[in-house]
């Protein structure tokens, strides 16, 4: 009997003894990422492509409210004191997804590329260069979308001393950043972006339009160097971009009816993002606030444009709202790198620099799959100014609901342009004056109280 | 039995028995529960006659053993803090579930709804801040990882609380919210068969729907014609399809010129005459009765001895529609072999229950005050709900070609269309081998195998609302032909899950007991044990079920269909889920007594832990945890001659108790995301990387002093004690710029110290008649010693139930600081000092001048008085159960709750209107749009902070214990029948709004009346 207790207790001590016992995952659901397609996984993630910030577009002049008591209406204050320039933009909401997403897409870029660095002999191949020029572009491109956001306009005179943002750029959580310098955020995205190019492919496999390419890191380039105003620049890697991307979709083949005219991986798009979800105002398709686009812009569009039935709807209320978009069968705006923003970049950086010929033959090239087949007649401009008008004003045509028009306007402003905004509730009237502070968003009250990083001035 | 060897016999029920003896000199060992065992000498006489003595059962402190799940101590000889709850005390309370038989009885244990835990319960206050604060429940000797409803109270012997270090380090890192040791009823040897027989009846009233106040209807209609004329609901009116409420419905129809001016101030008037409550009472609630049977066998041979038996429960809840029940069965067996030197126990239980329920799965929410679900003669009705669409356009949507698209709540229950379908089945197989390899040294093996499986099926007819919606909002239909599609298909949608625990446990011990020279007593045990538990779930959906034939329908779970209404799009959910968890852990322990001479105590314990908690590097998956503690039994020194104070003992120990969390990692972890719109696998970071990350630890020290007067009038224990929480885990909001929002981590150091107190009075003592009283008290206070990470905005301390802030308890109660309304019934506060309305920054900022410390969340000082009258077999008891020393906040209006169609709110009546009301009133004006900082910065102000003391009589109980005297002529040996009554109510209370502190959200637990009988045989 002592022998068979024996044997019992040196069973058990031996079944638990065994080394690999404690070493059983606990959980199905957790993954320690190990290799480079974990990474990637993180990548692929819904955070990294619907994170940059709506602010610009609740407060640019693409829309306007049918009536005060429609505004009133609005789901959040964000809403509100956006459309109105309030001094507090945010009207108390608090978890503002316009600056935390964009701060989570980068906290995973960073995990990736920290990640990445452990993995010694995966180094060098496609696949890890690959994932590792995906975080570096990831990083980059919301890095813009932060500074467009919550920085003043790009100005070579004063961006050593304007406020950046916090600049994070690896994942440990222990330590607060201050705000960088604008001019040291542009040379930090430039340089990510730079780093991209040499890692990335220069097309996205078809169908997966959310992984970035070289075509999307030079899309990036020409974005942000026609927001620096850089032009030559910003016309170069526009074109570097098209040579490798430039398929435009022929609106006649579209279906104007159909909700969704677009399709999720629509062969315009270079790297698909989209707005951050939070804002019922600016959701596309089936839009029932009190809301219209712009009626003076509408206007613009002639009658054979076939924007005006793709891109738009009439409502209940004789409002005409957005229909789909490039985000496809997505209800939040497309804010993506496309081949359409390339032509226009292409353009008005060919207009500036005086290459006639090229800014033309790219807004035809354009326009003439946009109206009805054998409607559209080629342009003819009598000089630079008329033609970079007409470029601008196909921008604000072609590029409606794309999150481009509040960085368009402070860069407008600082040529020149003099844009004042105006609201009108029922009476009340706002105003928004050129290169006002206003143009700068408030950084979140949260990320004010728990890291202490300077607040942006409002009037 | 023969004094000397094995051979013995047992009784008949007249007390006769016969025994065949060799030996004229042997000696008869005469044994009976009760009575003191005789030694009767045979001297060759054929019969004897032996009286037994009855033996005198005070409370006598040397007959309580304590069961720490590892061993059985008599207290004596214990130095750790215990609370022990006997089976009669136990079976005081009537009730189905264990915990209700504990609650006000046991010291040191608060039932409190902000526990934090599903059992609503701390053992001496919560030493935790972010972790689970449950206590360990140990079921006859192996942790309980099942649900604690599924286990009988009928076959519970007795409740052992472990509270101090001494007492629960011997659990390790599982210890730290204390230990529950329950412990099963068990057959005794050279016992005749005894069989018990229990059942009672509880009966519960309605749910008290008017205890949540709520706004009339006619107040409720006067906010939506406000809302109305402001153009708020035109957004939603807009689509023709998103529903709206019928007020609405008749404004919108007036405004279009519809129906007239009359028409629709007398519809109006008919709804603001109406009160959903009526309907609700009269059709979905009614009284709960709760039905308990359990029969019971016990008795022993010589060497084999056995507790075998079988209960059933059934539950009628006051829900209607809904029941469960519950089988019990339990067979504990013990034999004795090779001269006793072997003894194997073999212990099965096996529990199923099972939940029927016809409503918790329907779309159903009173979304309205007016709402009705039946007309005058009963007839179910229609009704505009916030889950469905408007009315008015799904009665045409199809032409008659789509499943009809309303909804009537009392019809589905009726007909039983949502069907929702539990079962838990708990096998329970626990196995020991004890062998005794010396005298003084025993070794034991026991292995515990415990399986529950659980399903659950929600099978939504097909003519369920549910399900007509799902497949008509996927439905197209072709106008020219006339054809519907249906990428959902026909027939009912079924949702299953299953999921299934198993556990697997195993000890080795050894067991030391030895006196040397008479007066060095040692008892120590080593044991190792392993632990591992494993729970698999599986998931999905069935489209176009037939329950007859139980089949299904394949559907295209990939393409995404356009929505019938609207432009959305959406894709039929295959509902697949599958996943398991795993806990595996190793320990090591070991403690150690020693007695001299019964008079100085010295204990100690090690134990050392090792788990595959997460991503936690290997020096850090075990942990070693002990205590020391000492004791006196002062009473038993020679010279110790205090004649009043007959009993008297001291103790002190120290020690540390652990607590795993086992949802964090030290290192970076993911979790699958599932595919994202290109179809491409995506994870989700779950985790950041925290290298710095422990176990938590919690050092404990307790002094106890344990006396009784002269013949026990008045006995007792005072305890006090401190527990000192080191790294213990945190949440705290972060910077987002990091990335995340909050971070969970290694953050704070807390300190706790509190009292424990327990009296025993025996008032009178009268042959007929006694009186005793039993009075519990504790008291609990805790700081935040130390915290590491910032604690954010004041919403986040004044909204937060955990608000860490150093100097200040756990459970901290803040609110804004308060300076009354305006002329304008704004609300005001200060910021920076002074006189503010500025909402945003008080609430989002962190100016600590806007917020002020109120008090404790949780209850400070707690306990019971239970009065306990005997009038010959009459006996009357009652609990009045008291909380105090803590504050909470009551709720009043939001306005931006209100917009959105909350009306169960208060004070809407008393909001500021006119000028001069701010006099009179503290309830903010109505103001449109809301202000949701302003609606936060009100319902949070010091203006709502209530004192929660109060004091509740619990319950009453009136019992006829029948006995042999009483009952001559009867089967039975005795008997008892009781009547208990439970949730009688709050007797004061400091809050003048009649609201009762315990109850958070929601209404109280109803009042319940049982009838009971417990027979033996």
């Amino acid at each position: 009997m002592k022998a068979t207790i024996l044997l019992i207790v040196m069973m058990a001590l031996i079944m638990a003894c065994n080394k690999d016992f404690l070493d059983k995952k606990s959980s199905s659901s957790i993954v320690i990422p190990q290799t480079v397609s974990d990474f990637r996984a993180m990548l692929e993630n819904v955070i990294v492509y619907q994170s940059t910030g709506a602010l610009g577009q609740l407060a640019s002049d693409e829309y306007y409210y049918l009536n005060k008591s429609g505004w009133q209406a609005a789901t959040t204050a964000t809403e509100r004191q956006s459309y109105i320039w309030g001094k507090d933009v945010f009207g108390g909401d608090v978890a503002v997804k316009d600056w935390n997403d964009p701060y989570s897409a980068i906290f995973y870029a960073n995990n990736v590329l920290d990640g990445l660095a452990t993995l010694k002999d995966s180094i060098g191949n496609t696949e890890f260069n690959f994932v590792k020029g995906w975080a570096y572009f990831v990083r980059a491109y919301e890095y813009y979308d932060l500074v467009r956001n919550f920085s003043p306009a790009y100005d070579s005179a004063t961006y050593s001393s304007d406020l950046g943002v916090p600049l994070k750029l690896h994942s440990g959580i222990d330590n607060n950043e201050a705000r960088s310098s604008v001019k040291d955020c542009f040379d930090r995205i430039l340089e990510d972006v730079g780093a991209s190019i040499r890692l990335l492919p220069a097309q996205y496999p078809s169908g997966h339009p959310n992984q970035p390419s070289k075509s999307a890191a030079y899309g990036l380039l020409a974005r942000i160097f026609l927001y620096m105003r850089v032009y030559d620049k910003a016309y170069s890697y526009a074109d570097s971009a098209l040579s490798l991307h430039d398929t435009l979709i022929d609106y006649n083949t579209l279906n104007a009816n159909s909700n969704y005219p677009f399709a999720n991986d629509n062969v315009e798009s270079i790297y698909t993002t989209s707005q951050v979800l939070k804002y019922t105002a600016t959701v596309v398709g089936n839009n029932s606030r009190m809301i219209a686009v712009d009626s003076n812009l509408l206007r613009a569009y002639e009658s054979n444009d076939l924007r005006l039935n793709v891109y738009f709807r009439t409502r209940t209320y004789n409002n005409v709202t957005m229909r789909g978009g490039y985000y496809g069968t997505g209800l939040y705006p497309y804010t993506g790198l496309s081949v359409d923003e390339m032509f226009l970049i292409r353009a008005e950086g060919a207009a500036r620099l005086g290459y006639m010929n090229i800014a033309v033959d790219d807004l035809n090239k354009l326009l003439y799959k946009r109206y009805r087949t054998g409607t559209y007649g080629p342009r003819i401009f009598a000089d630079k100014d008329s033609l970079l008008s007409a470029i601008l004003m196909e921008r604000r045509k072609e590029l409606i609901w794309r999150g481009l028009r509040w960085s368009d306007l402070k860069r407008l402003n600082r040529e020149g342009a003099n844009i004042t905004l105006t609201r009108n509730l029922d009476g009340e009237m706002y105003r928004l004056e050129a290169n006002s502070p206003n143009y700068v968003f408030n950084i979140p009250s949260d990320e004010i109280a728990l890291s202490g990083i300077t607040q942006n001035v409002r009037n | 039995m023969i004094k000397g060897t094995k051979r013995g016999t047992i009784t008949d029920e007249s007390g006769k028995f016969s025994l065949n003896v060799t030996d004229s000199n042997s000696v008869l060992v005469i044994s009976l529960i009760g009575y003191r065992t005789k030694e009767v000498m045979i001297n060759d006489e054929q019969f004897i006659t032996v009286h037994l003595t009855q033996e005198i059962h005070e409370l006598d402190q040397t007959d309580i053993v304590v069961n720490t799940g590892y061993q059985s101590i008599p207290k004596e000889r214990a130095t750790g803090s215990f609370t022990v709850v006997d089976n009669k005390l136990f079976n005081r309370a009537v009730g189905s579930d264990i915990l209700t038989h504990l609650q006000g009885v046991t010291n040191g244990l608060l039932f409190d709804p902000k526990a934090g835990n599903a059992n609503g319960i701390t053992v001496r206050g919560k030493s935790t801040i972010y972790s689970g604060t449950s206590p360990l429940i140990v079921v006859d000797n192996f942790p309980y990882v099942g649900e604690l409803s599924s286990l009988n109270p009928n076959d519970v012997e007795s409740v052992t609380v472990l509270k101090d270090a001494a007492a629960a380090s011997i659990w390790g890192s599982s210890a730290g919210n204390g230990v529950i040791v329950i412990t099963t009823k068990k057959g005794k040897l050279n016992r005749k068969p005894k069989l018990s027989l229990t059942s009672n009846l509880t009966f519960g009233s309605k749910p008290d729907l008017y205890y949540q106040p709520q706004l009339s209807s006619a107040e409720y209609l006067e906010v939506d014609q406000y809302l109305f004329n402001k153009g708020y609901y035109n957004s939603n009116i807009s689509t023709g399809y998103t529903t709206i409420s019928p007020a609405v419905q008749i404004m919108l129809d007036r405004r279009n010129g519809v129906i007239s001016t009359e028409d629709s101030a007398s519809r109006m008037a008919t709804l603001a005459g109406q009160d959903v409550r009526k309907d609700l009472n009269k059709y979905f609630y009614r009284n709960s009765v709760i039905q308990q049977y359990n029969l019971n066998v016990s008795g022993g041979g010589p060497t084999q001895s056995y507790y075998l038996s079988a209960g059933y429960d059934k539950n009628i809840s006051s829900t209607v529609g809904s029941s469960n029940d519950r089988i019990t069965l339990n067979a504990n067996n013990s034999y004795n072999l090779l001269d006793s030197k072997l003894k194997i126990d073999a212990n099965i239980a096996f529990n199923k229950s099972n939940t029927k329920d016809y409503k918790s799965l329907m779309p159903f929410s009173v979304d309205y005050p007016y709402e009705q679900f039946a007309d005058t003669h009963g007839n179910a009705l229609y009704v505009a709900s916030r889950q469905g669409l408007n009315p008015a356009y799904t009665d045409t949507a199809g032409r008659g070609l789509l499943q009809p698209w309303g909804f009537s709540p009392l019809d589905e229950l009726r007909k039983k269309y949502n069907r929702l379908t539990q079962s838990t089945t708990d096998i329970r197989v626990n196995t020991g081998i004890t062998y005794k390899l010396f005298p003084f040294l025993y070794a034991a093996v026991n292995y515990q195998y415990y399986q529950t499986l659980y399903d659950q099926l929600n099978d939504y007819d097909q003519n369920s609302f549910y399900t007509r919606n799902r497949i008509n909002s996927l439905a197209q239909i072709n106008w020219s032909t006339g054809t519907v599609t249906r990428p959902i298909p026909l027939g009912d949608i079924l949702n299953r899950s299953h999921s299934q625990t198993k556990s697997h446990y195993g000890r080795a011990q050894l067991n030391f007991d030895k006196t040397f020279l008479g007066k060095h007593s040692f008892t120590a045990i080593a044991g190792f044990e392993v632990r591992q538990d494993k729970t698999d779930y599986y998931a999905n959906n069935v489209y176009g079920y037939d329950p007859n034939s139980a089949t299904g329908t394949d559907v295209d779970y990939l393409t995404y269909f356009p929505y019938y209404y609207g432009y959305n799009m959406g894709r039929i959910s295959s509902g697949i889920s599958q996943s398991y968890s795993e806990n595996r852990n190793r320990s090591y322990y070991g403690n150690i007594a020693y007695a001299y001479d019964g008079r100085y105590l010295l204990t100690g314990s090690l134990r050392r832990d090792e788990s595959n908690l997460f991503g936690v590097s290997a020096n850090q998956k075990g942990v070693p945890l002990g205590s020391i503690g000492i004791g006196w039994n002062a009473d038993r020194e020679r010279f110790y001659h205090v004649d009043w104070l007959s009993h008297l003992k001291l103790t002190a120990t120290y020690g540390f108790n652990g607590l795993v969390n086992n949802s964090l990692s030290a290192l970076l972890t993911s979790s699958y995301y599932g595919l994202n719109a290109w179809g491409s696998q995506a994870y989700s970071i779950v985790n950041p990387p925290n290298p710095s990350l422990r176990w938590e630890k919690v050092k404990n020290i307790n002094l106890g002093v344990e006396f009784s007067l002269k013949d026990n009038v008045l006995s007792g224990t005072i305890e006090y004690y401190i527990k000192n929480g080191e790294d213990l885990i945190g949440t705290s909001p972060i910077a987002p710029q990091t990335g995340i929002t909050s971070f969970t981590g290694n953050s704070a150091n807390t300190k706790a110290h509190g009292w424990d107190f327990q009296l025993t009075s025996n008032n009178i003592r009268h042959k007929n008649f006694s009186w005793s009283s039993i009075f519990i008290l504790n008291a609990n206070k805790n700081k935040v010693m130390d915290y590491k990470v910032a604690a954010g905005s004041n919403y986040n301390i004044v909204s937060s139930l955990i608000s860490p802030i150093v100097g200040y308890p756990i459970n901290s109660l803040w609110a804004f600081r308060w300076a009354a309304l305006d002329g304008e019934g704004n609300p005001q506060g200060y910021s920076n000092g002074a006189l503010s309305k500025d909402y945003s920054g008080m609430v989002n900022n962190n100016d600590s001048t806007a917020i002020v410390f109120k008090g404790s969340a949780t209850p400070t000082v707690f306990g019971s008085i239970r009065n306990t009258f005997r009038y010959r077999f009459i006996e009357l008891s009652f609990n009045l159960l008291y909380k105090f020393g803590y504050y909470f906040k009551r709720s009043s209006i939001s306005y931006s709750a209100l917009f959105s169609g909350n009306y169960q709110q208060s004070d809407y009546a008393l909001r500021w209107q006119k000028t001069d009301d701010e006099r009179i009133t503290n309830v903010p004006s109505l103001v449109y749009p809301s202000n949701s900082n302003r609606d936060i910065f009100y319902n949070q102000s010091e203006s709502v902070v209530m004192k929660g003391d109060h004091i509740r009589l619990q319950d009453i109980r009136l019992a006829f214990d029948l006995d042999r005297r009483i009952l001559p002529k009867t089967p039975f040996s005795d008997a008892s029948i009781y009547l208990y009554a439970n949730n009688l109510g709050i007797l004061w209370r400091s809050n003048r709004y009649r609201l009762d502190p315990d109850v958070t959200s929601g209404i109280p637990s109803p009042r319940t009346f049982a009838i009971g009988l417990r027979v033996n045989f």
